[in-house]
């Protein structure tokens, strides 16, 4: 049984982990923690479910038109609210995105409807056996993808420009500026990324949760877990936090009973903040006198 | 003189024109006028199980269908449906709107156990009619009241009823149990712990999930782990989906059978028809391509009013309580409209057969008795989704 719930946990905890990431890359270039950023997803697998349905896509190209449509919004958001108040308190900020929220819950209600909704199946449902759990091969490509685009973004901010950039800004904003970093287009960057990010994760999560206005609001609060887990700042601290609670989750519901999974999350977070406040892999930062 | 004298006459006019508008609001029940009944419901119009606002659609098909034919008696019904995710604390804000806001006459087919649970008490405290709840939920079905009109059969029954279906169709010695962690559920799993004693059957597994649970691949895990014979799954349709899609792909191939509010087109749509195939599910309600005049004419409005839905049982749990309460409406006539009479026509209804369901016979409770003598509908039937479709099955204790 142990190795079943292991590799279950492992699958539901890559759901959470694009999430998760997406969270760590707004909150650190903007000091905003994005309560929009889980029906950004959930507009990207309506996205792609209705290519796929009413214009006959095929999976590839209705994620990928689902990518460019999410990194749109995610720029609109920036551009039409964020921008506006960047100089406001955390408060101010994370109150728009609660905004955000509710305004793109309503809007995919009255475009697509409320109940939920099956997204095709796109990998053959056939389980594979791996180290003695079975797994379905969409969670296998699931972990894959994740995996790769965690890699991609490793490779973004260790080599290029723009991702050195990102980091001297999240580092210092202030210093960045004087140095001559465009922090305004790397903030739009960081919302454009969030797009991208939530495209995968709601299309990739679409076909095992389904689609609906709310289907993101439990990943959205697990990824967010996730992310304070590993420190807010930490992208692979994210990654690893999605895993753990994943996998956390679904062993304390095999072990202890299913009434102790759902809090399982929580109950981490609690303990790990009692011992390192500032997360798994945070950086404590030093108050000046 | 000739001035106060018409003055005089103008003010007595305008004093009997009040008394007789005031005598009128008096004799009809809160929200009834002589053109109008305001009748109100909570439904999860969004949120995790949000198909079941097919209820909600279904009530408000029939009564547009009603008031498009000229209203009851000349009164237009109009029916307010509000959005309460299903969460129960939305609930008993939204009642209180209803009761002391809007004046509701009556709620009729509103939907979930929790959010029933959660606001029963007031409801009846408040003396309104609670028409057609779509719950099963102990509390709900057997709350000692007189204004509680409950529409099926309590979950522990179906709890008790689906033990046996494991013993006597699966021939089942241990079994497992998968049900929702609510009001719903847990009576489910009452019922199923007193027919387990019934007949000689164990329990080795018993898992809840929690309707928003992302994933419920532990509970299914588990009674996998447990060598279960079979399984009762208390589940709405999208966890049953879920519960599906995991048995599916772990193989695990023991035989299920599902309690009635998951029997929805939905699963097999979620969950895929093979993940699907053979599992049996509790129903009380006729299937859509029945040919009674009553569920053919019902298609016919639902498909009117809501084009875009697949048809579904959950719809006709929302006709049968506004078709109860539009006869009962129908009854009284065009004279005053009042709760008490809402009461005593109902009770009076005795062998109906112009509903969806077969027949309406709602007996009578006095004071100090349980609403369960009030159902609309009392008896349940069984349904296996085969080839595509769900197909009627006939247990061997009712042949």
């Amino acid at each position: 049984m142990f190795g079943q719930l292991f590799i279950s946990g492992l699958a539901t905890g890559s759901l959470y982990a694009l999430t998760a990431v997406a969270v760590v890359v707004v909150f650190r270039n903007t000091r905003t923690i994005n309560l929009a950023q889980g029906d950004f997803s959930m507009i990207g697998a309506f996205v792609a479910l209705v290519l796929i349905k009413s214009f006959a896509f095929n999976y590839y190209f209705a994620l990928a038109g689902s990518v460019v449509f999410c990194i749109g919004l995610g720029i609109l958001a920036e551009r039409v609210v964020m921008r506006q108040i960047a100089d406001s308190d955390w408060l101010t900020l994370f109150t728009a995105t609660l905004g955000m929220y509710y305004i793109l819950h309503g809007v995919a209600g009255h475009f697509w409807g409320r109940d939920t909704k099956a997204f095709p199946l796109t990998f053959d449902p056939t389980p594979i056996n791996v180290f003695g759990g079975i797994i379905s091969q969409g969670h296998v490509v699931n972990m894959a993808w994740a995996a790769a685009i965690g890699l991609v973004l490793f490779i973004f901010f260790k080599y290029t420009k723009q991702g050195i950039a990102m980091r001297a800004v999240t580092d210092d904003p202030e210093t960045a500026a004087l140095m001559g970093i465009p922090v305004r287009f790397i903030v739009l960057l960081t919302w454009g990324m969030a797009g991208f990010l939530a495209a995968f994760a709601g299309v990739l999560i679409a076909p095992i949760i389904y689609v609906s206005p709310e289907m993101m609001d439990e990943v959205l609060i697990k990824g967010y877990v996730a992310a304070v887990f590993g420190g807010l700042y930490s992208i692979p601290g994210a990654i690893i936090g999605a895993l753990l609670i994943g996998i956390c989750e679904n062993l304390a519901g095999g072990y202890l009973g299913s009434h102790f999974k759902t809090v399982t999350a929580f109950a981490m977070i609690v303990l790990l903040l009692a011992f390192r406040p500032h997360g798994l892999f945070g950086i404590q930062k030093r108050r000046e006198v | 003189m000739r001035r106060s004298y018409k003055s005089f006459i103008t003010a007595a006019g305008v004093g009997v024109l009040s008394l007789a508008a005031f005598g009128a609001q008096a004799a009809n029940g809160p929200g009834v006028t002589d053109k109008e009944i305001l009748i109100c419901s909570y439904q999860p119009m969004t949120g995790k199980v949000s198909s079941y606002f097919r209820m909600g659609k279904g009530a408000d098909a029939w009564f547009k269908h009603v008031n498009a034919n000229g209203g009851i008696n000349g009164r237009m019904i109009k029916y307010k449906m509000v959005d309460d995710k299903y969460e129960p604390a939305r609930t008993k804000n939204i009642v209180k709107r209803f009761v002391e806001r809007d004046k509701c006459f009556a709620i009729v087919a509103p939907l979930g156990s929790a959010p029933t649970k959660a606001v029963i008490d007031y409801i009846v405290e408040k003396g309104i009619p609670l028409i057609g709840a779509g719950t099963g939920a102990a509390k709900n079905v057997f709350y000692k009241s007189r204004t509680v009109f409950p529409l099926y059969p309590p979950y522990d029954k179906e709890g008790t009823d689906l033990v046996r279906f494991t013993k006597e169709v699966f021939g089942a010695k241990k079994i497992g149990v998968i049900y929702q962690n609510d009001a719903s559920g847990k009576t489910h799993l009452k019922g199923i712990e007193v027919g387990l004693k019934q007949y000689g059957i164990k329990m080795v597994a018993s898992e809840g999930y929690e309707p928003k649970e992302v994933d419920l691949s532990s509970q299914v895990i588990k009674m996998k782990n447990a060598n279960v014979d079979a399984m009762i799954c208390s589940c709405a349709p999208e966890p049953a989906a879920k519960v599906y899609t995991e048995r599916a792909k772990l193989g695990l191939k023991v035989p299920v059978v599902n309690v009635f509010f998951g029997k929805s087109p939905k699963v097999p749509e979620l969950a895929g028809q093979a993940a699907v195939e053979g599992v049996y599910f509790a129903t009380i309600f006729r299937e859509w391509d029945d040919p009674n005049e009553h569920i053919q004419k019902a298609k016919g409005i639902l498909t009117k009013y809501y084009p875009e839905e697949q048809h579904d049982a959950v719809h006709l749990w929302g006709f049968t309580g506004a078709q109860v309460f539009s006869e009962a409406i129908k009854r009284m006539g065009s004279g005053d409209i009042t709760r008490a009479r809402l009461l005593d026509t109902l009770e009076g209804i005795d062998n109906w057969k112009g509903s969806v369901v077969p027949v309406v016979d709602i007996g009578e409770v006095g004071p100090g008795e349980e609403a369960i003598k009030h159902l609309l509908v009392p008896s349940m039937n069984y349904v296996v989704y085969k080839g595509g479709k769900f197909q009627p099955f006939t247990p061997p204790w009712m042949k």
